[in-house]
């Protein structure tokens, strides 16, 4: 029997659900508009949103320990369930050429999101396993939704062959880990860890196969090449939704299995040299193999690889058992410096893709010279595109620029000088394309000249993320704030930041 | 709620210019959201003058904590509003919209006046941010914002090769000097752990490292120096590095100094300015006379705390103010193009202000900045009347005889020369002659210097006035000057009656006046903490005996106008005829022929590095290599599924044979 109180801690999970299946059924029942169910989806967002937000970040194990509520959990979700609204409201909006079952392509992410909210509150490998699969099952539907267009079904084909390879390195990853700890819960793998002090090769391999799996999800090299593919095929919103809030999804569980089950020692030994060669090769490769890319899709795709490298260093920087850190205080930073990251490339991405779904409603398959004199056309669609870009690429005084700073300070402040360079490196390489479609869209001539009209609401959109692209910059504490759960006002002083993930 | 009002006097321009430059209005549309920001920002500063709008809680941007290895970082963007910020406010967004309304006629015609109104716009967000800023990084946004604007307002007829010339050559200048200014920036913060320009961190900073520092600099260890003073002084060290070192503060305030060179044009970057003058004639008045070139002088004395740290700081700011003040009047007796004559009467004028900070006189480096605030906007709105009155034309020796035909620009006109050179008891006579008190006090060869410019302030002015206005006209367009509309010699008037009568209200009147406003405030800079360390001057108070001191500059004014005045009464042709000083001392050629061929060659072989190194081997080769790069990759990116399925396997396989069984 589950006590009351555990009810309450699943209220987002289950007012989602039950709303998803209720718009479902109404669909059915009623053959609603899209429009309608959209505005359904979006409006049990928001409540479930509103309900997220009321609880505090006090950290809670429930249901039968199997979940455990705390900073992380409450960021994750909020974050998640903001990414389920944009992700929607595109959908829908920009009018993706999704030909039939328009209401199931509005209600699907719903799912995938209640997924991810469950793998954000995870404390045990089993429901682990089980939300990743409710969230990647419903990901292998929206990405081959247009399944009469090739590209699409070629993409999901692989994303679904490529995700159920995944699954089984996790799945046998687990089995050791559960062989060897005889526990799949979270907390008592981390007690057993401390217990021993040599770390087991059982474990290591465990972990190794674990690191795998999720490797995949962040979309981390050598475990990225879906990701091009992937995203070219599949509809702008859903492209966004793969890397936003899979890319989320997957950060963490690794969070969750790094800083809370693995931040011992030994086991730091082995991970922190993993991820910091993954975080190395894919800074490198998503950077340098964005440059050459003219497909503007493909581009995002090799920088959200770039962008996985810079968020890694910052989770390596937040482990407490990093050797040699002149700072050992430091490690809430790291934390800290993962979630400022993550809001401003869901700002940034959104804004790009939303800017390229409008586009390619016109111009399937929009490569760069396809944005020349985008600014004389419409200045809000140039304006919005440069400053994503600008900001992703970690310009002052918008937000990618003190998500950048922060990782830099991490990796300063914990003596992780080789990622320093690294990440400092991939940051000025990356200016190289980021630039490349902003000089077109300002001082190319346009090939057409036709002025593009904005609807109401995605100019209202549009506007909306771009001053939050600089609010943000210039007021960075406010994500912060929110993490901590903190006060919100620009004048509190600034709190010592509090770990999102203890033990 | 109060509060947040002082926030509109930023936001109200940066809407103004945003949505201008956006172009989301009729050219009308947009002079009346240009103007009326600006009418708004005065009303604003007019609030905070009495008191009634209050400082705004600020946004703390960045915050880092420090440790004993590293100082911390705290960046806010905040406002200041004290007597120093309110006086400048009132005069930044005063003069601001005077000359907002002397240009609605002056631009009238002009089609790109949206632009133009949009470039003011963005000038006045820049300019009242740099006043109200609480710290030197946000001073330094809003510092490069106004370059921006001056770069596009001088540019402004785009078309005219030498504007777009004109508009590099001040752009590039001000770079080069924002260098040192930024070196001052981050040496301050090295040193003191800060970015603050709050009066009371300023003053802190100022009890912690001040020590009778030798006036010669040296690089003395603290021991040395306790032994000398008897004081013991904490040390921080970075890296080995002694931070309390004479070194260090003399860099840093020779790099703060370095801001204030480039803004205020002083020498050897002098050369900017008068080349400005390519810009509308409204800009020159405002950006290029009254405010923006103020505004190193601003900063000096915002930081003025700071600048105290270093004797030899001091004096080479006072030098440098004095031979700019001399030698850039000396070369306006013999220029003929009357909007240079007044630039570099600006550039003369600037040099005073920023002698009068060297000499310890802050409180007369303000009250003369105010005084010439009015003036110098008066002479350059009443010449844009000229200039405007006979059709674009410029050259002195081809005016003369309009003191009849166009009556109030003359005499409004006349006021402000007379305010200018000094003339009792006009506004620039109180506040030059405090300066020139100050710097007897300092050094009487300042004093002398300070002098002899007056009286070839008195000379070259004279001869503008006596060759532009009196005698007979000398060319067509002179013949038929028509008057210029109301809405343009309305802000002549208003601003005559401040170049009359602000000297005197400010010398005069007790507490309230402008001398004692700022006499007060720079006494005050250091009077919330511990009493002041007797270490020589920090702020001069000149004892002003009425006998010799006064008089001689008085005499100086005289018989250099009553020299001019004979001189050129009824001339048609320059009498005088000095190469030197018509050349302007053959400072550009110098420059075109030592730095900018020196620069060229540089700039061949930067070429050479970028064309071939860079771009060749790194970039291309960069490129190269990732395209190479990312052909073998496209070997793998195969978009075969096995492919991928195999790379994802085997890098799994790797990954544990490395980590587990390679060792």
């Amino acid at each position: 029997m589950i006590p009351a109180s555990d009810i309450a801690y699943f209220a987002p999970e289950l007012i989602l659900t039950i709303w998803a299946m209720g718009l479902l059924l109404a669909e059915a029942f009623f053959s609603l508009e899209p429009r309608t169910i959209t505005s359904g989806a979006l409006a049990g967002i928001l409540a479930c949103f509103l309900v997220t937000a009321l609880f505090d970040a006090t950290p809670t194990l429930f249901w039968s320990d199997m979940c455990k509520w705390d900073g992380a959990a409450k960021f994750f979700h909020l974050f998640f369930l903001a990414v389920a609204a944009l992700v929607i409201w595109m959908g829908d909006e920009v009018q993706e050429p999704v030909s039939h079952g328009r209401g199931e392509f509005v209600v699907l992410p719903l799912f995938t999101t209640v997924g991810l909210m469950l793998l954000a509150a995870t404390n045990d490998f089993m429901l682990l396993f089980i939300s990743l699969e409710l969230a990647t099952i419903s990901f292998y539907i929206l990405v081959a939704y247009q399944r009469r267009n090739l590209t699409a079904l070629e993409a999901g084909v692989k994303y679904l062959i490529l995700g159920g390879l995944s699954s089984a390195f996790l799945v046998m990853g687990i089995a050791y880990l559960f062989g060897i700890t005889g526990s799949t819960r979270f907390d008592a793998i981390f007690n057993w860890l401390h217990g021993h002090h040599a770390l087991q090769t059982g474990v290591s391999f465990g972990m190794l196969l674990v690191l795998t799996g999720v490797g995949f999800k962040i979309a981390t090299v050598p475990f990225h090449s879906w990701a091009p593919d992937v995203y070219e095929g599949a509809p702008n919103s859903i492209t966004a939704f793969l890397s936003v809030g899979s890319k989320a999804g997957g950060l963490i569980i690794l969070m969750r299995l790094v800083l809370g089950i693995f931040d011992t020692e030994s086991a730091a030994a082995v991970w922190i040299p993993v991820l910091s060669v993954g975080a190395i090769a894919s800074l490198l490769l998503g950077n340098l193999s964005a440059i050459p890319q003219r497909n503007l899709k493909r581009m995002l795709g090799y920088s959200s690889i770039g962008h996985t490298g810079f968020i890694l260093v910052a989770v390596i920087g937040a482990s407490v058992s990093l050797a040699a850190s002149p700072y050992p205080t430091d490690a809430a930073t790291g934390q800290i410096a993962v979630t400022v990251y993550l809001v401003s490339y869901l700002l940034a991405t959104f804004t790009a893709f939303i800017v390229l779904a409008v586009l390619e409603r016109r111009l399937p398959g929009l490569e760069i010279h396809h944005l020349a004199g985008l600014s004389q056309r419409s200045p809000l669609l140039a304006a919005a595109f440069a400053l994503s870009l600008v900001s992703l690429a970690g310009i002052p005084p918008l937000s990618g620029f003190i998500a950048k700073a922060l990782v830099v300070l991490v990796a300063w402040n914990r003596g992780l000088y080789t990622l320093l360079f690294f990440t400092i490196f991939a940051a000025v390489a990356a200016l190289y394309y980021y630039l490349g479609p902003i000089k077109a869209m300002y001082w190319s001539e346009p090939l057409d000249e036709t002025p593009i009209r904005l609807n109401r609401a995605t100019s209202g959109v549009l506007t909306a993320l771009i001053v939050l692209l600089i609010v943000t910059g210039f007021w960075a504490q406010s994500i912060s704030a929110l993490v901590n759960g903190s006060n919100l006002s620009p004048n509190a002083t600034p709190a010592a930041p509090v770990a999102l993930i203890q033990h | 709620m109060d509060q947040y009002i002082a926030w509109f006097l930023l936001l109200a321009p940066l809407a103004a210019s945003v949505t201008i430059l956006l172009r989301l209005y009729s050219p009308n549309g947009a002079i009346f959201a240009s103007v009326g920001s600006a009418s708004l920002c005065f009303l604003i500063a007019l609030g905070i003058a009495w008191g009634g709008i209050v400082a705004p809680t600020p946004w703390m941007w960045i915050s880092l904590p420090g440790s004993n290895e590293s100082p911390g970082l705290e960046i806010e963007i905040g406002m200041i509003f004290d007597a120093l910020s309110k006086g400048m406010l009132l005069i930044v967004t005063g003069v601001g919209l005077l000359v907002h309304i002397f240009s609605i006629g002056y631009m009238a015609q002009d089609p790109g006046r949206a632009r133009f109104f949009g470039g003011l716009s963005i000038f006045m967000f820049s300019m009242t941010g740099i006043v109200v800023s609480t710290n030197l990084i946000e001073m330094f946004f809003f510092w490069e914002g106004v370059g921006l604007s001056s770069y596009l307002l001088i540019g402004f007829w785009f078309t005219k090769e030498s504007a777009a010339a004109a508009a590099n050559k001040a752009f590039v200048c001000n770079r080069l000097a924002d260098f040192g200014f930024m070196i001052g920036i981050l040496t301050y913060w090295i040193l003191m752990g800060t970015v603050s320009v709050k009066p009371i961190d300023l003053s802190n900073s100022y009890h912690q490292n001040a020590v009778s520092l030798p006036r010669v600099v040296s690089i003395l260890t603290p021991e040395e120096i306790a032994a000398h003073t008897g004081t013991a002084i904490s040390v921080r060290h970075i890296g080995g590095v002694n931070l309390t070192s004479p070194l260090l503060l003399t860099i840093m305030v020779l790099g703060l100094f370095g801001g204030c060179v480039g803004k205020s044009a002083m020498f050897p970057f002098h050369v900017w300015l008068p080349d400005a003058m390519e810009g509308p004639t409204p800009v020159s008045a405002l950006i290029h006379a009254a405010t923006m070139v103020a505004a190193g002088v601003y900063m000096l004395c915002r930081v003025y705390p700071l600048l105290l740290l270093s004797t030899f700081g001091l004096e080479f700011i006072a030098c440098i103010g004095c031979f700019t003040a001399i030698f850039a009047a000396l070369i306006a007796v013999q220029q003929n193009d009357i909007k240079r004559i007044l630039a570099y009467s600006t550039l003369s004028q600037l040099g005073y202000m920023v002698m009068a900070v060297g000499c310890g006189g802050p409180d007369a480096a303000m009250f003369h900045l105010t005084t010439h605030a009015f003036f110098k906007a008066l002479l350059f709105l009443a010449a844009g009347s000229v200039i405007h009155a006979l059709h674009e034309e410029q050259d002195i020796w081809k005016m003369g005889g309009l003191d009849k035909k166009i009556p109030l620009t003359y005499w409004t006109f006349l006021l402000g020369m007379l305010a200018l050179i000094g003339c009792p008891p006009f506004s620039g006579f109180f506040s030059k002659d405090y300066i020139l008190a100050d710097a007897h006090a300092f050094h009487p060869a300042f004093y002398w210097v300070g002098v002899a410019t007056a009286f070839l302030t008195a000379f070259y002015m004279t001869r503008l006035v006596v060759v532009a206005f009196l005698g007979s006209a000398r060319s067509k367009a002179a013949e038929h000057p028509h008057e210029s509309p109301l809405v343009m010699t309305i802000p002549l008037i208003i601003l005559a009656v401040l170049s009359v009568g602000s000297g005197l209200w400010g010398f005069w009147s007790s507490d309230s006046g402008m001398k004692n406003f700022y006499h007060n405030w720079a006494i005050n800079l250091f009077s919330d903490t511990d009493p002041i360390p007797n270490n020589g001057h920090f702020i001069t108070v000149p004892e002003i005996n009425t006998g010799i001191e006064l008089g001689i500059p008085f005499a100086a004014v005289f018989f250099g106008a009553l020299l001019s005045y004979y001189l050129y009464l009824d001339r048609t042709t320059d009498p005088l005829h000095i190469r030197l000083l018509a050349r302007k001392f053959y400072v550009d050629e110098l420059y075109q022929r030592r730095l900018v061929r020196g620069q060229q060659l540089l700039a061949g072989l930067l070429n050479w590095i970028d064309a071939w190194i860079l771009d060749g081997l790194i970039l291309r080769g960069g490129a190269y290599i990732s395209v190479g790069f990312g052909e073998v990759f496209r070997l793998f990116q195969t978009g075969s599924l096995q492919t991928y399925a195999f790379i994802f396997t085997l890098g799994g396989v790797l990954l544990i044979y490395f980590t587990l069984f390679a060792h």
